[in-house]
């Protein structure tokens, strides 16, 4: 069972009467990666996720865990997952530590251990200092920390975390992020998010979900690249319209380019690369050898936002990934 | 069996974190003493001859104690965990449905015999003020308790499987209290009808919980009504657990 | 992907395990069922009280076992009195041992319609109430709550100074009530032989002074009464007799008859007598006779200076240490009878040897009076021969543990005379406790030997003594303060816990 995948997904289909959840979804996670599970709200995350922590079942299809069943060996698959669910529930009126202790002992650790294994996720989550106060008075980023050290507790192959930053501040967002791209190192993570930055900034691989479909899955730089929408450089320059139009037909980095009057001598030129590559040293070298001027060299960042928003727009089309 | 221990432990420790702990603890430290009390009064002076236990315990307000408890007791089991999503990271864990239902059942149970067990207090009261030793018999008193036990595990059982039902604390303390007041009411018909050779007047007599309270008041420990109670208690885990498990296949 | 592993969740799943869980919680039922059904076939009681409060003797045990008939007994109770509690679980346990005995309780104030229809059933009276009726075939028995329980004089608080207290001391319904299964299931009556030609009340009138009501009495103790001349052809009273009742002789009886009446008694036979104010003047006989069994009737007529209604009665409250009359003392009953004679103990140096054992049953009050001289048929006191203001028994009771090898049948003899005839009459057994006194003479009198041996079950009687002080600061501490401070700590520990 060591070398199958951590999660394989087969045609998995949750249907709700009058709607569905799910719809058919294929995807396999393997051991070590960090997968983000990105789409809107109503996507089918937290119903994929609840269905691979064996809390719901699905209508068909099939779905593994480190090898397991998820219907037919529930207890091995729970046994070997950590699973923080949407919202991150608590029992609010114990103490962070007899809370993890609790926890601990459910998932079958043994006394000695339990205590351990608490003194250790209680440090990697910095709860530390808030060790004897009730999860009910903590604030929210602490109680994300709790939900997060909950799942961590047992040492398991794959941690779920469904929407694990949602309600938090900002300087929590952070801390909370760097927390997992820390246990990324080691261990498999799966986290669903409706924001796009987390995964960008946490994982390596991107499901992205629409309507119960998933419509990407690749690494976030593949992602881009095959979108080719990373990259671009603007660049407003005051030269010969001619030229300037003649200048990057010749250059092998230069996928498109495009020349736009802007106000005055002034045009607005983009330029798409082929490779990714960074095309402003080019194209200050271009403007220096030809003596033109520039008043403006930019290069956009395109992110999964725009990917994403690009892929939910034209969904049904040609889609990347599949 | 550690699983079960620490879930138990985690719903002892609920009811007294919340208030409603502490409610139900003083709701019947005060209808048993009114029915202590009222007692009293209306013993006092006037030479008794039944068990105590059978003269302090076997009475309406136990009843009315029950029926009232009950389902403030269990109505949390599953629906406040169920309202509050932590159902959700309990079912996630790795615990088997039947741990989880046995806990539930089990910390309601231990909650319930520590509400009853401060009564024990006012056997020795009522000891003080006969001056009599010989009137309080270990012997009754432990029967009537072992009683109260197992009445109590019964509708204990019926609570847990209300609140196994719903997400609602309301609709399951409703729903319990219907099963215990049900129960209640078939053995006050029994009272009324005569166990007569028909069959129905037999079953309803063998299923009279006041018949029952009364002969364990009175010391008789009786295999019919152990059995009784025993099969009725596992009979709603067994349901309760099919409906725990009911989420997985459903 | 050809090595696909099945799906996780195939079609169709949701029904088959609909119907899987279905079938298998019907099952699980029927087992539960099962169990339970099982169960009540085959019961056991074990009874924590230290007294063996509900373990039947061996006796019951057999006749329980040897039930042919159907016996069904209804109990015609309040369940508020005491006493209910202790017949209730023990015809409980009487049906739990015997499919024949069907058991029928009926509380009275809860359910007066099917008291009614009861009553309707068994010709009782409108008031008629805390009894238990045997019926097996037409036979039936009642056995009333007054002759349930055996009283002892609390010793202890009469020596510091108490009142003179009466407590139960035990419960000796299963005597009674195995006693009763039997004679209805088994149609054995006891025969009751009630003396004629002397003078004596009539059985069948319904005049004031018949003794209709009194021969329904034993009826309903399901004995059969005959009417007895003991002329000059009777050899000897039938052999089945059980008890003889001379109800008001007020004519001699032959020396013949009294004669037949003594070896009757010496052979455990039980006698009744009813003296009166008639046969002051004369002698029966009687009197003579009962001298030899310990019991003095002397020619003068009771009165009693404070409890009397009119004067010519006496209203007794006062009451011996003996089964017949000990729950009429812990009830605080009375007994009214119409100018009883003085009935008594006789002195132990006349008593004769080999002595019965005698108590006297009744008493006037400290205000008693005894009137020996006779003059135009009214008796007047006579300060010679007459005592005042002490009190002077009226009724007396002896028994004899019988001759050995002769009485083997019926045990001890046992006999009880009263003062006073017209008491038992139709007009005064309703009036008083004069009823329960008949019948619970008539009940020590008809008491078997063998249902002897079922003893009585102890009760522990106790009385809770509190103070009103007391009882405020009770109510104080389990109304408020145990509550409310419970209350409290939750409270506390709610606004400390709270998010």
């Amino acid at each position: 069972m060591i070398d199958s995948p951590m999660i394989e997904v087969h045609d998995l289909t949750k249907r709700y009467p009058g709607r569905t959840a799910v719809d058919g979804i294929t995807f396999t996670v393997g051991r070590g990666e960090v997968v983000g599970f990105l789409g809107p709200n109503g996507a089918g995350k937290s119903t994929t996720m609840r269905i691979l922590a064996c809390f719901l079942p699905a209508t068909g299809g099939t779905a593994r865990v480190a090898g397991f069943d998820v219907y037919r060996e529930p207890d091995e698959v729970r046994r070997r997952i950590g699973y923080m669910p949407e919202s991150n529930p608590l029992h609010l009126d114990m103490r962070v530590r007899e809370y993890l202790k609790f926890r601990a002992r459910l998932k079958g650790l043994g006394w000695q251990r339990s205590r351990d294994r608490v003194d250790i996720v209680l440090q990697q989550c910095g709860l530390t200092e808030v060790h004897r106060r009730i999860t009910g008075q903590l604030s929210k980023g602490y109680r994300q920390r709790v939900g997060l050290a909950d799942a961590l507790v047992h040492e398991p192959d794959l941690i779920m975390l469904d929407e694990p930053t949602i309600g938090l501040d900002p300087h929590q967002i952070r801390a909370v992020r760097a927390l997992i791209k820390e246990l990324g190192k080691t261990t498999t993570i799966l986290i669903s998010t409706h924001i796009l930055p987390e995964v960008e900034m946490t994982c390596s691989r991107v499901l992205i979900l629409n309507q119960g479909r998933i419509l990407a899955a690749d690494t976030t730089e593949n992602l881009k690249r095959k979108l080719s929408l990373d990259g671009q450089v603007i660049a407003e320059i005051a030269a010969p319209h001619e030229a300037l139009r003649e200048c990057w037909r010749d250059l092998p980095e230069i996928e498109r380019w495009d020349v736009a009057p802007a106000d005055g001598e002034w045009f607005r030129v983009a330029l798409t690369p082929r490779n990714g590559a960074d095309l402003r040293p080019l194209v200050f070298a271009i403007v220096r050898d030809n003596e033109w001027s520039l008043r403006e060299l930019t290069r956009s960042r395109h992110s999964l936002e725009d990917i994403f928003i690009h892929l939910t727009r034209q969904q049904g089309k040609d889609l990347p990934g599949q | 069996m550690n699983v079960i221990l620490a879930l138990i432990r985690r719903e002892l420790g609920g009811y007294f974190k919340s208030l409603i702990g502490y409610v139900v603890i003083a709701a019947v430290l005060f209808l048993f003493g009114f029915s202590f009390v009222d007692m009293l009064g209306k013993l006092n002076g006037i030479p008794q001859d039944a068990p105590v236990t059978e003269q302090f315990y076997a009475t309406v307000y136990f009843w009315v104690i029950l029926l009232i408890t009950a389902p403030m007791i269990t109505m949390r089991a599953f629906a406040l965990e169920k309202s509050t999503g932590t159902y959700e990271s309990l079912m996630t864990a790795p615990v088997g449905d039947w741990q989880v239902v046995l806990a539930k059942f089990g910390g309601t149970l231990a909650f319930f015999a520590l509400v009853w067990l401060p009564l024990l207090g006012c056997l020795f009261i009522i000891r003080h003020f006969t001056g009599d030793p010989a009137t309080l018999d270990p012997r009754v008193t432990a029967g009537t308790f072992f009683g109260i036990l197992l009445i109590g595990s019964l509708y204990m059982a019926m609570g847990c499987f209300a609140s196994s039902l719903t997400r609602s604390q309301i609709i399951a303390a409703i729903f319990s209290f219907l099963l215990g007041v049900g129960l209640f009411v078939l053995s006050l018909r029994s009272a009324a009808l005569s166990p007569s050779e028909s069959g129905w007047g037999a079953v309803l007599d063998y299923t009279s919980v006041m018949r029952h309270l009364f002969d364990f008041s009175r010391g008789i420990i009786d295999t019919r009504q152990v059995v009784f109670y025993l099969t009725g208690t596992a009979f709603f885990l067994y349901l309760t657990q099919r409906v725990v498990e009911s989420r997985r296949w459903k | 992907m050809d090595d696909l592993p099945p799906p996780s969740f195939p079609s169709g799943r949701r029904l088959g395990i609909a119907v899987h869980v279905l079938v298998a919680a019907s099952l699980f039922l029927a087992i539960l069922v099962m169990l339970n059904y099982l169960a009540a076939r085959h019961p056991l009681r074990k009874d924590l009280t230290s007294g063996d409060r509900f373990v039947l003797s061996p006796l019951t045990l057999q006749v329980l076992q040897n039930l042919t008939n159907q016996v069904r007994i209804t109990v015609l109770y309040d369940s508020e009195i005491g006493l209910f509690s202790h017949v209730d679980a023990m015809l409980r346990i009487y049906r739990s041992l015997s499919s024949k005995i069907t058991l029928d309780v009926v509380d009275y104030s809860l359910a007066p319609g099917r008291a009614i229809q009861i009553r309707d059933r068994y010709n009782l009276g409108r008031d008629d109430k805390d009894l238990v009726i045997f019926e097996a075939g037409k036979e039936t028995r009642f056995v009333r709550s007054s002759e349930l329980s055996v009283y002892d004089a609390d010793v202890n608080r009469m020596l510091q100074g108490g009142s003179r207290e009466v407590r139960r001391s035990a419960f000796k319904g299963e005597a009674l009530f195995t006693a009763a299964i039997l004679t209805v299931s088994e149609a054995i009556r006891p025969r009751v032989c009630y003396l004629q030609g002397h003078g004596e009340h009539d059985p069948q009138s319904s005049d004031q002074n018949g003794y209709r009501k009194f021969i329904e009495l034993l009826a309903e103790r399901n004995v059969s009464v005959d009417p007895l001349t003991l002329g000059a052809t009777r050899e000897s009273l039938p052999p089945d007799c059980e008890l003889l009742v001379i109800a008001g002789a007020n004519s001699p009886l032959e020396a013949n008859t009294l004669r037949k009446i003594g070896s009757f008694l010496d052979q455990g036979g039980r006698l009744l007598v009813l003296m009166n104010v008639e046969s002051l003047a004369i002698a029966t006989g009687l009197e003579e006779f009962l001298i030899r069994w310990g019991i003095a009737v002397r020619p003068s007529v009771v009165a009693d200076g404070q409890q009397t209604t009119g004067g010519s009665d006496v209203l007794v409250g006062e009451f011996g240490a003996h089964p017949v009359v000990n729950s009429l003392a812990h009830g605080h009953h009375k007994v009214q009878l119409l100018l009883p004679r003085t009935v008594g103990k006789i002195p132990e140096k006349f008593m004769p040897a080999d002595p019965p054992k005698v108590e006297q049953l009744l008493f006037t009050s400290n205000a008693g009076q005894t009137k020996s001289r006779i003059r135009d048929g009214t008796a007047y006191y006579d300060s010679r021969i007459d005592i005042q203001g002490q009190m002077i028994p009226i009724a007396a009771a002896a028994e004899k543990g019988g001759l050995a090898g002769v009485t083997a049948n019926r045990g001890a003899s046992r006999i009880v005379v009263v003062g006073d005839s017209f008491c038992f009459g139709n007009q005064l057994i309703e009036s008083a406790s004069n009823r329960d006194f008949a019948g619970l003479a008539v009940n020590w009198l008809l008491d078997r030997q063998q249902f002897l041996a079922i003893g009585p079950k102890p009760i522990h009687e106790y009385t809770l003594r509190l103070t009103p002080t007391q009882l405020t600061i009770l109510r104080w501490l389990f109304l408020m303060v145990l509550p409310g401070s419970v209350l409290l700590l939750g409270i506390i520990v709610w606004l400390r816990r709270r998010a």
